[in-house]
């Protein structure tokens, strides 16, 4: 056989071997099938007063207590068993009972969209979330973060704490919420979004840029695009460690707490103390997003701000002592620029030591 | 196209969903087969079947018959795949990525198995050498069986152009096998006492 015959021989036995490859056992089909008729029909996934078969039902009256806590806090009314969407076999059943949606078995790009019942999506051991009557939700990612881009309406969630540095976030157009373990509720009012937590951390703040941490119980009201509209909570964040997050800041910031609880305060100090905080929150998020961590490393992240006000209250300029790297540096700049501090009649100095433990 | 077929496709351009269904149950493992055959990653074969029948969905109005469904569903496949691959090169490739595990043949030991996945691969990393045009219809051509008139249906060049490229595709494969150390066995004949597997299965199916 001549050289040229044996490769021409190879090659035709190559050939039959791919050709024997059967590639259609790798596909799951139901579920390629689910995802496409998705896709060509619109998106959404709509609701229909119908609903599973008894023996489904018993498991999501289960899954009805779960979410039941997290939302009796958030309506003040209480939550009856969910019901399963789009299931076949119809029943009778009460009007006013959410809906049901089986989160781990949704893919991202799912448009949810609820009528006149909530609708509560369960994302087994990790979160769970209500989305409230008449409101729109697009699930971007279902992976390490679940993310969920609220349209229309208001949800809220209940998210198992996790050691991941987040694990469930809230979009609204440019504002970002992010959460690794709390109860919270996200309202998309007009061009506002208004956050109430209930319990844990969150983190609230633009997308891509400097967050603000906020302690329950607390709320705050946004702009679209990330940025606060309120002023800063009354309430006296914890003088114990808050998060992972903490510090020397903390622990100089228990005795401001205190006079919150108990003294007078008067609306120029209290307007100072919360400028300051919005201006360090925001520092620390920085330095938070430059911080890797990864298992039983420990970051640390440790510099010394002086930041000089004028007397109209701007920010003159700020040094920061081991300075910061750029990226951050650009961060902690953006996070200064809008802070303004009450007038006073020379300016002043406020020099802090930050330190993060990630 | 049989009675059936052009029904289901006409209610398809009605906008029937159901039809649409019963179009994708009907051709996605021949979609799949040929997406996996011309991208040669299992990776993202889902995704591409589903971009498919997608592009289905929303051209079926621009089907008027004139060719056999088949070829208008494999033009659209081969063009999905492309547009993937030139995607996929501005994007940073992911090392072992390919997540699912092989399909067993239960008429091979599993030392065979291994083997011929290995040919396989270091098959398709020699197909993968091809420029675009000589790759499809190579594919087309060698591995799915298509006539130099169908590929030049589906590709929309003169069926010389097929021949052509299918010539030069041919010699640039053979002449990356023998360059080939995974595939000297194959191409110096060694492997010539293991049972051939394509007989094999030829005889199965007989």
């Amino acid at each position: 056989m001549t050289p040229e015959e044996r490769l021409e021989k190879a090659l035709d036995e190559l050939v039959d071997e791919t050709k024997a490859e059967t590639t259609p056992q790798l596909v799951e089909w139901d579920a390629v099938e689910t995802a496409l008729m998705r896709r060509v029909q619109g998106g959404p996934i709509s609701f229909v007063r119908e609903r599973a078969t008894s023996g489904r039902w018993v498991a999501l009256l289960a899954a009805a207590a779960v979410v039941a806590g997290a939302l009796l806090w958030v309506h003040g009314t209480h939550v009856k068993a969910p019901v399963a969407p789009q299931e076949t076999a119809k029943m009778t059943e009460p009007a006013e009972l959410p809906h049901w949606l089986d989160g781990d078995a949704i893919g991202a790009g799912t448009v949810v969209v609820s009528d006149d019942r909530e609708v509560v999506v369960e994302h087994h051991d990790r979160a769970t979330w209500t989305l409230a009557p008449r409101s729109n939700a697009l699930v971007e990612s279902t992976g390490d973060v679940i993310t969920v881009a609220l349209n229309e309406g208001s949800v809220s969630a209940h998210v198992v704490k996790s050691p991941r540095p987040e694990s469930f976030v809230v979009r609204v157009e440019k504002t970002r919420i992010a959460v690794h373990g709390t109860r919270f509720r996200v309202d998309r009012v007009g061009t506002k979004v208004q956050v109430e937590l209930a319990e844990g951390v969150i983190a609230v703040g633009p997308v891509g840029g400097p967050e603000i941490e906020l302690f329950a119980p607390s709320s705050a009201t946004l702009s679209l695009d990330g940025l606060r509209l309120d002023a800063p909570p009354t309430s006296p964040r914890p003088a114990t460690k808050p998060s992972e997050g903490s510090s020397a800041l903390a622990a100089k910031e228990a005795p401001k707490a205190g006079a919150a609880l108990g003294e007078t305060v008067s609306p120029e100090e209290k307007a100072k103390d919360d400028a300051e905080r919005t201006m360090t929150d925001g520092i620390r998020a920085c330095l938070a997003q430059s911080a890797v961590s990864r298992g039983d490393l420990r970051v640390s992240v440790e510099t010394r701000m002086a930041v000089r006000v004028l007397a109209n209250g701007h920010v003159e300029q700020a040094s920061f002592a081991p300075p910061l790297s750029p990226a951050v540096r650009r961060c902690a700049d953006a996070v200064l620029a809008p802070v303004v501090f009450p007038p006073s009649d020379d300016g002043f100095v406020i020099e802090q030591g930050l330190q993060l433990d990630h | 196209m049989s009675d059936d077929a052009q029904d289901l496709v006409a209610r398809c351009r009605a906008g029937d969903s159901e039809a649409f269904r019963r179009l994708f149950r009907a051709h996605r493992d021949e979609v799949a087969r040929l997406v996996f055959r011309m991208n040669g990653s299992r990776s993202d074969l889902e995704d591409l079947v589903q971009e498919v029948f997608l592009q289905v969905h929303r051209s079926i109005g621009e089907f008027r018959g004139d060719a056999r469904f088949s070829t208008w569903l494999y033009r659209l496949t081969v063009n999905v795949v492309l547009m993937h691959r030139r995607a996929a090169k501005s994007r940073p490739q992911l090392v072992g990525d390919e997540t699912a595990s092989p399909p067993k043949d239960p008429r091979l030991l599993p030392d065979e198995q291994v083997a011929r996945r290995r040919r396989v691969d270091a098959f398709q990393r020699i197909v993968d050498q091809l420029s675009e045009k000589k790759r499809t219809v190579f594919v087309l051509h060698e591995v799915e069986g298509l006539s130099p008139a169908e590929i030049a249906a589906i590709v929309g060049a003169p069926v010389l152009t097929v021949r052509t490229r299918l010539f030069y595709a041919r010699r640039e494969v053979m002449a990356l096998l023998g360059e080939d150390p995974t595939l000297s066995d194959v191409v110096n004949g060694l492997e010539s006492e293991r049972p051939p597997l394509a007989a094999h299965a030829r005889r199965e199916t007989t």
